[in-house]
């Protein structure tokens, strides 16, 4: 195990969900542009995420990565810039917020008196779709940007 | 095992000692593997009711089965206990190579309750490994994971891998 190859596999495939949601937006299939989109930016949180420690099994690791923030803050305003470190202090917020959707996206969700379910096709509406699809997109722009640097980092020290 | 509401029986609590059992009733096709264990969140005690069972297979590297072959025979002799079923495969070289950051967690959990003597050392040596770079098992929200006892410097490469030969 290496976290180079951990980083590479994660950032990978968020770039892959990202492409799908991006697919699926022309073709206004809007539940699927959600669960997509959310894939990314969970997995563009692992991906940073990896670079220091194991990631959790969660859908929901803004907490995680901002646990991590807050111990190399001064490091990585450092070597990466102050912007750096306010762009993945909000993704650990998008990250968390859009979490729910995993599982709206895939079981619906109970009404307010909880009499019954409103499918996961109802809930999925363009605004949202449109929304997280957004979300998606400045959270891989974070990850990427902060793994270049990274990346750099450590073949300036190898 | 109790009847439910509906009069069917309830299906049995997961522990490590059914489970065990039901692993070591697998018979003559353990022989095919270097070891069997129990992983995940039955391996530490917190088994939610809505947990998987999470299992460890360690193939010997001529037993010559499918990938679906332990998933499958797996599920079937846990499907008493009515719950998803995780089934990890792995052989001993792959094992070494620590595929990825959860092996390690996967290496610290294992009960083992089949093992012909090589994959519990190989699971020690991986932990032993983890901590020589400086790894150590902590908690994230209760959830427990590898991370280094103190701050990284930015760009750090960490690396655990067992060679060939360890």
């Amino acid at each position: 195990m290496t976290n180079s190859h951990e980083w590479d596999r994660w950032l990978k495939d968020a770039r892959a969900y990202l492409e799908d949601a991006e697919a699926t937006l022309d073709i206004e299939r809007w539940r699927t542009v959600v669960i997509n989109a959310q894939l990314c930016i969970e997995l563009t949180a692992k991906a940073i995420i990896s670079c220091f420690e194991e990631t959790k099994w969660s859908h929901s690791p803004g907490k995680q990565l901002k646990e991590i923030l807050d111990r190399h803050v001064q490091v990585i305003s450092e070597r990466a810039g102050q912007e750096m470190a306010s762009e993945i202090e909000r993704l650990t917020t998008d990250a968390d917020i859009v979490s729910v959707w995993h599982g709206k996206a895939t079981y619906g969700e109970w009404d307010k008196d909880k009499k019954q379910r409103t499918p996961s096709i109802d809930l999925c509406t363009e605004d949202k779709a449109r929304w997280l699809i957004e979300i998606a997109r400045r959270s891989l722009t974070t990850a990427d940007d902060f793994i270049k640097e990274w990346s750099e980092a450590s073949r300036q020290e190898g | 095992m109790n009847l439910s509401s509906s009069g069917k029986m309830d299906p049995p609590e997961p522990t490590i000692e059914s489970v065990s059992a039901a692993l070591e009733a697998l018979g003559p096709l353990l022989v095919d593997t270097e070891g069997v264990g129990i992983v995940g969140s039955l391996a530490r005690g917190n088994l939610r009711p809505r947990s998987d069972i999470d299992i460890l297979v360690v193939e010997k590297e001529d037993a010559g089965h499918d990938s679906s072959f332990w998933h499958g025979t797996i599920r079937e002799c846990l499907r008493r206990f009515d719950r998803d079923v995780s089934v990890l495969v792995f052989t001993i070289p792959v094992l070494k190579k620590v595929p990825d950051w959860n092996t390690l967690g996967l290496a610290a959990d294992a009960i083992m309750v089949h093992d012909e003597g090589k994959v519990a050392p190989v699971l020690k040596r991986i932990v032993d490994k983890a901590h020589s770079v400086g790894l150590r098992r902590d908690y994230s929200d209760r959830w427990p994971v590898f991370k280094m006892n103190r701050p990284l410097k930015f760009g750090e490469i960490i690396k655990v891998e067992l060679e060939h030969d360890e």
